[in-house]
């Protein structure tokens, strides 16, 4: 800003020092009045703003310095942000797969119960191995072993026969829906693997099953 | 034949004959009769001498496990009391006849063994002694051995039948094949294999061949001398092996196999070679085979009529009976486990009766059947040699155990007595030792 009473001033200092000039020698002739230089007064306002430009421009020049550091910083943070919620989404992600293949194994697994001495498929059953064929469709690299078991009543012998049918009664509902056979084995355990021991219907009821066990491909089960 | 007689009274008086003691050469009638309807009572002198009670405490045990006499113990322990010089046997026998004790069984220790000596007490006069080696170490299980074949002579000289003390039964605990000897010692485990099943000896009493089920699932055989056991049937994918039994003759092994589908009747030979299907497609589901003694015919269980039944047919599959049709009562029907006894009479088996299994034993002539047991649940039976015991599962003493049972007098004797749960028993043959 040009400030014109700067412009006085300094017009007045230079005359009041020409004045004192004037007071130690003879006495000049009366100097000319001072005339108002447009010309220098122009010349002043100038350099006076150039130093203000430069001086603004130094501030702006250091103000962007700043601003691209905060920039910098602000990028880095943002990034560091991005890779952490990447993360937590891959985590969160490999959770729910992990989460989902859990629940899909648990459907895999879930056992299937039968009648006393009977090795055909109760309604139950059938609905218990029909959650099971989506995922089996959809996970061709799934393979099954299911093992026939029976309560302990009844001849040790004739149960291990039976177990076997229980088995193959299951494999066949799976593969006679599309399933193909070479990836279900079925084997008997007959009485010998009971999962309680009480003389009780109840318990009798809970061991007369087939167990599916997942014997390949159970790591990464995708939802049908 | 007066000269027989003769002689047979001569030979009586003649020097003792040296028999090792894997005797089973020909009985020896004595001239004494036996009535099987009244055991008569027989009592066994106390033995001097090192292990002398030990000999004592096994050979009284075996012929009190016959079920065969009225063993009457004695009170001293000094065989000395029961001597009278002035008879000819030099037993007091006044004095056992006052004790209806009809047969004293008197034996002496030898440098080598035992010298054993059978006085009738009515005639007051000693059959024939003979002398049997021990073998070393004693209390051994040979040393042991050795006492049960001496005490089966005892048996055949008095009532013209072999004992049965030299035998053993195998059977399962927890899921390894063991064996056991008649009178419950000697209990060890003969093959390391585990998931165990279906025990059956073989007819020289060397090999015991069995099944193990599961992820494994094969047919085994092993050699007892050796303990070794040899695959005879190996793993087959989606088919389970069912309990495999020798034929009579002893060069084949016969057994079910179900694919759960399918039940077929299979054959191989005793060391794995031949195997191929004697019959498929029978139909339900069939387990637990036991062969006539003479090879011709096979007791098992089937499913096919809706419920287990115990049925008979020809070794080659064909001509299906059942045997057990008198005993169908409801849908709770339930026979399985048939055992063909060793004389072809009988054929036993365990049969439901208000919710708990029995034994019974039905006459394969006539198909009448009768009922063995009635206390607790008893299952599985296995004939001994005689066709008169029968070993067997039974919870009735709280836990399962094996019991041995005596057809004619009913008489039942616990076998085992640990934790274990035995399982699937099977007696063996009369056994070289």
């Amino acid at each position: 800003m040009i400030h014109l009473g700067r412009v006085f001033a300094i017009a007045a200092v230079a005359a009041s020092v020409a004045a004192v000039d004037a007071c130690h020698k003879a006495p000049p002739p009366p100097p000319p009045a001072p005339a108002f230089n447009a010309d220098s007064a122009k010349r002043v306002a100038d350099s006076i703003a150039a130093a203000n430009a430069a001086k603004a421009r130094a501030q702006r020049e250091a103000d962007s310095a700043a601003a691209a550091a905060r920039a910098r910083a602000d990028s880095i943070a943002a990034a560091q942000r991005r890779a952490a919620e990447a993360a937590a989404a891959a985590r969160a992600a490999a959770e729910a797969a992990a989460k989902e293949t859990a629940e899909l194994r648990t459907v895999l697994t879930t056992m299937v119960h039968f009648d006393f001495d009977k090795a055909d498929l109760r309604d139950d059953a059938k609905a218990d191995l029909d959650a099971k064929l989506p995922i089996l469709r959809s996970n061709p690299a799934v393979t099954l072993r299911i093992a026939g078991n029976t309560d302990d009543r009844g001849s040790e012998e004739y149960n291990l026969a039976l177990g076997q049918r229980r088995a193959v009664s299951a494999k066949q509902y799976l593969v006679d829906r599309g399933i193909a056979a070479t990836r279900i084995e079925t084997i008997s355990y007959g009485l010998e693997r009971k999962l309680c021991q009480e003389k009780t219907e109840a318990c009798w009821a809970q061991n007369r099953r087939d167990e599916f066990e997942i014997t390949a491909g159970g790591d990464n089960i995708k939802k049908p | 034949m007066r000269w027989a007689s003769t002689w047979l009274v001569l030979s009586c008086v003649l020097a003792p004959r040296v028999a090792a003691a894997q005797d089973t050469s020909v009985t020896v009638r004595i001239g004494m009769t036996y009535n099987p309807l009244v055991p008569p009572g027989i009592s066994v002198l106390p033995v001097l001498g090192p292990n002398g009670d030990s000999i004592h405490a096994i050979i009284q045990r075996d012929l009190v496990n016959s079920d065969r006499f009225n063993v009457v113990p004695l009170d001293s322990a000094d065989p000395r009391a029961y001597r009278d010089s002035t008879t000819a046997g030099g037993l007091n026998y006044p004095m056992f006849r006052a004790l209806n004790v009809h047969r004293v069984v008197q034996m002496t220790m030898t440098p080598t063994g035992v010298h054993v000596a059978l006085h009738d007490v009515d005639s007051a006069w000693v059959a024939v002694p003979k002398d049997f080696v021990l073998p070393l170490p004693a209390l051994g299980r040979d040393w042991r051995f050795s006492l049960h074949v001496i005490a089966d002579a005892i048996v055949e000289w008095i009532t013209g039948q072999r004992g049965i003390a030299a035998t053993r039964i195998a059977y399962v605990a927890n899921g390894s094949v063991r064996v056991v000897d008649s009178d419950g010692a000697g209990d060890i485990a003969v093959a390391a294999e585990p998931n165990a099943s279906s025990p059956a000896w073989s007819p020289d009493g060397k090999a015991i061949v069995y099944s193990t089920y599961g992820t494994n699932a094969r047919i085994l055989s092993v050699t007892l001398a050796t303990g070794r056991s040899q695959a005879i049937v190996p793993f087959q994918a989606d088919e389970t092996l069912l309990g495999p039994h020798y034929s009579p003759t002893g060069d084949s092994v016969v057994y079910f196999r179900d694919d759960g589908n399918v039940s077929a009747l299979w054959t191989v030979s005793a060391t794995g070679a031949g195997s191929r299907k004697i019959v498929s497609g029978l139909p339900g589901v069939n387990a637990s085979l036991s062969f006539s003694p003479d090879g011709r015919r096979i007791a098992f269980t089937s499913g096919r009529a809706g419920v287990p039944e115990v049925y008979i047919m020809d070794a080659d599959g064909t001509n299906p009976k059942m045997l057990t049709s008198a005993l169908r009562i409801d849908a709770n029907t339930y026979n399985s486990d048939p055992s063909w006894s060793p004389d072809g009479l009988r054929i036993a088996f365990q049969s439901r009766i208000n919710g708990l299994f029995q034994l019974m034993a039905i006459k394969v002539q006539d198909y009448s059947a009768k009922q063995l047991t009635d206390a607790g649940q008893n299952v599985h039976p296995s004939w001994a040699p005689d066709s008169r015991h029968l070993v067997f599962q039974s919870d009735r003493s709280g836990a399962e155990q094996l019991w041995v049972l005596d057809y004619e007098s009913g008489t039942v004797r616990q076998l085992t007595h640990g934790s274990a749960g035995p399982k699937l028993a099977a007696w063996s043959p009369r056994l070289q030792p």
